[in-house]
């Protein structure tokens, strides 16, 4: 019968009922949604790269070096010569090494030159290795390998030529279109930048930046007699052959002589990502809360109003028997059927949004944002906001038990 | 007894000089009607208040269906007056957004009376309310259909004593005369005690015993 009462009461002042509805949904969809781009924006980066011990590149920030050599984010101050490449990949405690050269792109997306050692230890999730949908590992110099998200956005098939295009501006003037490449391989999904990349071997990246207009064609083999053995890469990612030796060899990068270079261990570069994002997320966060607090107050403010109006009402289940506290209850049970309608209806909002926004985020900021949102951490919000609702409805309940107590004078 | 009054003072400030009710002796039998007539403000609800036991009263002795309401707790009252006293009042006091049903339950549901909905409808049939509107909110009843849910909450939990104060005070002259004409058939059918106040004397004709709210309150005179 309460249920009845606070359900028919709410329904019978719909106007500034639903008004109160829909700025705490707004105000759960904004920390809701802050909170879990927030958790999958950090699972996504965590799980771009598994297995690799160490990532080394000219030096700069161990920051700057972990964005664009596995998050294609910016761009890197300087390259590492072939040499030196050579040199430390043949150390004995390096097990396997993936060179990266990057520069070009394909219609915005990134092309990244690369040794099929790639598709052999590139790690992604828990060491989950990189697999074909469709085709095979580039062979010859102007085969390209193209990330799930690349095939599907740009509609490409295998044996599809594509030209790449200098720099990486979605629109660019200089293009390679002497040499077109060939797709023959298109990988499956993997949540990670991979997906968005052009995948083309370091002997490609070489031929399209000579000038080699005349003698050389894309049907050329990897092992013709032409040199192209690239002079420079962008990075490259190291696998140890004993995790022991890690701190060992990257001082040892770090103090290499012919060369300033800088090499990090990716997690520890995730951590101060984490630190450097850890205030601005604290912000987000503080504001999404005085966010949920203001409409917790106009939601006091509400039913405060609404007591004024509903003297009659109360004293009228006074007198055919409802004890004072029957009507603090009712008020706070319409508090609480409020707060529930907004987080029902919050959760559908965003659930659709992630939903239509998967896409988008992915392909624009390279994040794998899963739709559920039905999390221990969304648990604990509602439970914060049943029990701030509690509180906040607390005043007008106080004064619907005020007025029932005094309300026969 | 239904209601028995002795040296019964009551004011809302503790001053004996500020009383609102000082009543030496007064009595109600069972089945018995009486018809309290007076001006407004001269203390007549505030009477009703004290015999339903929604405020306690500071001095004397008033007893209820031989029940002393001072040694009740406010919930012991609560739950008394919700078994034993139906209340009709000025207005007829129905809540707008509910149906003639759900303003009849609350009434058993608060005297922990489980009636069906047969026995609800059951009443409602009685009292000649058309089995269409008794699922419509009651804001769109016609002030005759809203008098018979009025009383039908009123007799729900077959009670012993029904207080009804100005009742008629919104009705014009055709709604009030069969407004009390219900009334009196139902409270003679139910056997219960019935007080109703009001400062129409018009209404004193549906009563065998009939009083003036000033002669049986001293402090009244004072004013």
């Amino acid at each position: 019968m309460m249920f009845t009462l606070a359900r028919k009461s709410l329904a019978n002042r719909k106007g500034s009922v639903l008004l109160t509805i829909m700025a705490m949904a707004v105000s759960l969809i904004v920390l809701l949604s802050v909170d879990h781009i927030r958790q999958q924006t950090k699972t996504s980066f965590a799980s771009t790269v598994s297995g690799v011990d160490l990532i080394v590149g000219s030096r700069t920030s161990g920051l700057n070096l972990l964005l664009y050599s596995v998050f294609r984010i910016g761009n890197p101050t300087a390259n590492i010569s072939w040499t030196t490449y050579s040199e430390l990949s043949s150390h004995p405690k390096v097990a396997w090494t993936i060179p990266i050269s990057l520069g070009d792109s394909h219609k915005g997306y990134r092309v990244m030159g690369t040794t099929t050692d790639f598709f052999k230890h590139f790690k992604y999730g828990k060491k989950r290795p990189i697999k074909f949908d469709r085709g095979d590992e580039f062979s010859e110099v102007f085969d390209v390998v193209l990330g799930a998200k690349v095939a599907k956005r740009l509609n490409y098939s295998l044996n599809d030529p594509i030209v790449l295009a200098h720099g990486i501006a979605a629109t660019s003037f200089s293009m390679h279109d002497q040499h077109p490449f060939k797709v023959v391989g298109i990988l499956e999904p993997t949540g990670t930048p991979v997906d968005q990349t052009l995948l083309v071997s370091l002997e490609g990246i070489e031929a399209i930046h000579k000038n080699w207009q005349t003698d050389f064609t894309s049907q050329t083999k990897l092992d013709a007699e032409v040199d192209l053995t690239p002079k420079s890469i962008t990075a490259f990612m190291m696998g140890l052959t004993s995790r022991m030796s890690t701190f060992r060899v990257q001082r040892s990068i770090n103090q290499y002589q012919n060369e300033p270079l800088r090499a990090i261990l990716p997690g520890v570069a995730l951590s101060e990502l984490w630190q450097i994002m850890g205030s601005v997320e604290n912000i987000l966060l503080l504001i999404s809360y005085l966010v949920l607090l203001a409409s917790l107050l106009g939601l006091s403010a509400m039913l405060l109003a609404s007591i004024r109006e509903r003297h009659q009402e109360i004293q009228l289940l006074r007198v055919i028997g409802a004890p004072a506290w029957y009507i603090f209850l009712i008020v706070e049970l319409e508090a609480i059927l409020i707060a529930i309608i907004s987080t029902a209806i919050s959760l559908c909002v965003l659930w659709l949004g992630l939903f239509s926004l998967q896409d988008t985020l992915l392909s624009e900021f390279g994040l794998q944002v899963s739709g559920n949102i039905f999390t221990l951490k969304a648990l604990t919000v509602f439970g914060i906001l049943l029990a701030t609702t509690i509180v906040a409805a607390a005043i007008p309940s106080a004064m619907a038990y005020r007025t029932a107590k005094v309300i026969i004078k | 007894m239904t209601v028995n009054i002795k040296q019964l003072r009551f004011g809302y400030s503790p001053s004996p000089e500020d009383s609102i009710i000082n009543i030496e002796s007064w009595k109600l039998n069972e089945n018995e009607q009486v018809f309290l007539h007076g001006p407004s403000g001269c203390g007549k609800s505030t009477l009703l208040n004290l015999i339903s036991g929604l405020v306690p009263y500071t001095s004397g002795d008033l007893s209820v269906l031989n029940q002393d309401l001072s040694r009740m707790t406010s919930s012991q009252r609560d739950r008394f007056r919700a078994n034993n006293i139906g209340c009709v009042f000025q207005g007829l006091n129905l809540i707008p957004y509910l149906s003639a049903i759900e303003n009849i339950q609350p009434a058993s549901r608060f005297a922990n009376q489980n009636p069906t909905i047969e026995d609800i409808h059951a009443l409602l049939d009685s009292l000649q309310l058309d089995a269409k509107s008794w699922r419509k909110p009651s804001s769109d009843l016609s002030m005759g259909q809203k008098q018979r849910v009025a009383i039908a909450r009123a007799l729900i939990n077959r009670p012993k004593l029904i207080i009804a104060d100005e009742p008629t005070s919104s009705l014009d002259q055709s709604n009030r005369n069969g407004f009390m004409q219900l009334l009196m058939d139902k409270v003679a059918e139910e056997h219960c005690a019935l007080i109703l106040v009001s400062h129409d004397l018009e209404l004193k004709s549906y009563f065998s015993r009939v009083e003036s709210f000033q002669d049986i309150n001293i402090a009244g005179d004072k004013s």
